[in-house]
């Protein structure tokens, strides 16, 4: 994986972290649970690109103190709208790590690509859209 | 050689090797009055066009490798849902979102592949449905599981210009298994 395609991808999963921080605040019960699910594998993420971008010699950009979020968020519904393009908007990231990448890189890519869309198909459900679109990351 | 060029310098921009027109504006002007010093530059012009784009250009044939199992498995599974929602007509509103999935794979690997839009008609071999909606979905998701390791595989071995293609479809796969638990 070349070096900005590193930093791009860790720059998603810094910003989803956060977006799941406002995400938490506003529900309760299993969706609360997927919540912490989510930021689980996003962190563990997170983390093992930082040591990879590391390894290489590069830097590792720390997250923003703060990321302007795509609309307000008020309440539940809100929430899960706003986990859903989270989600979306990190397939989209990793989607196109993938064509970037070869070897262990793409499987890295492709592994975080089906996370996040599978994760942005069970919003969407929570949500009552439909669950599922053709191509994930086509956003 | 020509492969790793090819991976370097990526598909030519469109229509940039289309070498009829040039091949027939070289032959209008042979006809209109015999070779002039026009004709045989736009001649050279041509070959050298041709020659060039067939160092950069993706091969008509064979078809490359990694879309042909995953078009398969489109295929296979559109089969398999058409059976399905035929079987239990309670399916049909879980199922049919779930096989328009698949047919739009088909449609855009097919188009990656220079075919029309294939259908799931001529697929012979469809797994005979369990008589309960629980064991049809059961066996519904373990096709899908398989499919999607079917093109997880084909990412990994796929040029960068089919890589993203393969991976979305893995990743819709990923979810169809999701939404059928």
């Amino acid at each position: 994986m070349s070096t900005s395609e590193l930093v791009t991808a860790l720059a998603a999963e810094h910003a989803a972290l956060y977006g799941y921080g406002v995400v938490g605040a506003h529900v309760t019960g299993a969706a609360r649970e997927s919540v912490k699910e989510a930021e689980e594998a996003h962190r563990s993420r997170r983390d093992a690109l930082a040591r990879l971008i590391a390894a290489r010699g590069q830097e590792a950009t720390p997250a923003e103190a703060a990321y302007t979020l795509p609309f307000p968020v008020t309440n539940t519904s809100g929430a899960v709208k706003l986990a859903t393009h989270i989600e979306e908007r990190a397939a989209a990231v990793w989607r196109a790590a993938v064509s970037a990448t070869a070897g262990d890189d793409r499987k890295i890519a492709l592994a975080a690509l089906i996370d996040c869309a599978t994760r942005a198909s069970s919003w969407r459900r929570r949500a009552g859209l439909p669950g599922t679109v053709p191509f994930p990351g086509d956003h | 050689m020509q492969t790793a060029d090819r991976h370097i310098l990526g598909p030519p921009a469109e229509g940039a090797c289309d070498d009829g027109p040039t091949m027939g504006r070289t032959g209008r002007n042979r006809r209109a009055g015999g070779p002039s010093r026009r004709t045989f530059v736009l001649a050279a012009l041509a070959v050298g066009t041709v020659a060039g784009c067939d160092l950069l250009r993706e091969p008509a044939e064979p078809a490359p490798d990694e879309l042909e199992p995953v078009l398969a498995g489109a295929l296979d599974l559109l089969a398999a849902y058409q059976a399905a929602t035929t079987t239990h007509a309670t399916l049909r509103d879980l199922l049919t979102p779930l096989a328009n999935d698949h047919q739009a794979h088909a449609d855009r690997l097919a188009k990656q592949l220079g075919r029309p839009s294939p259908s799931a008609s001529g697929v012979p071999a469809t797994p005979p449905i369990p008589g309960t909606s629980a064991g049809t979905k059961r066996l519904l998701a373990a096709l899908e599981l398989a499919a999607q390791r079917t093109a997880s595989a084909a990412t990994l071995i796929a040029p960068a210009r089919h890589a993203e293609l393969v991976a979305a479809i893995a990743a819709c796969r990923a979810t169809h298994v999701a939404v059928l638990r």
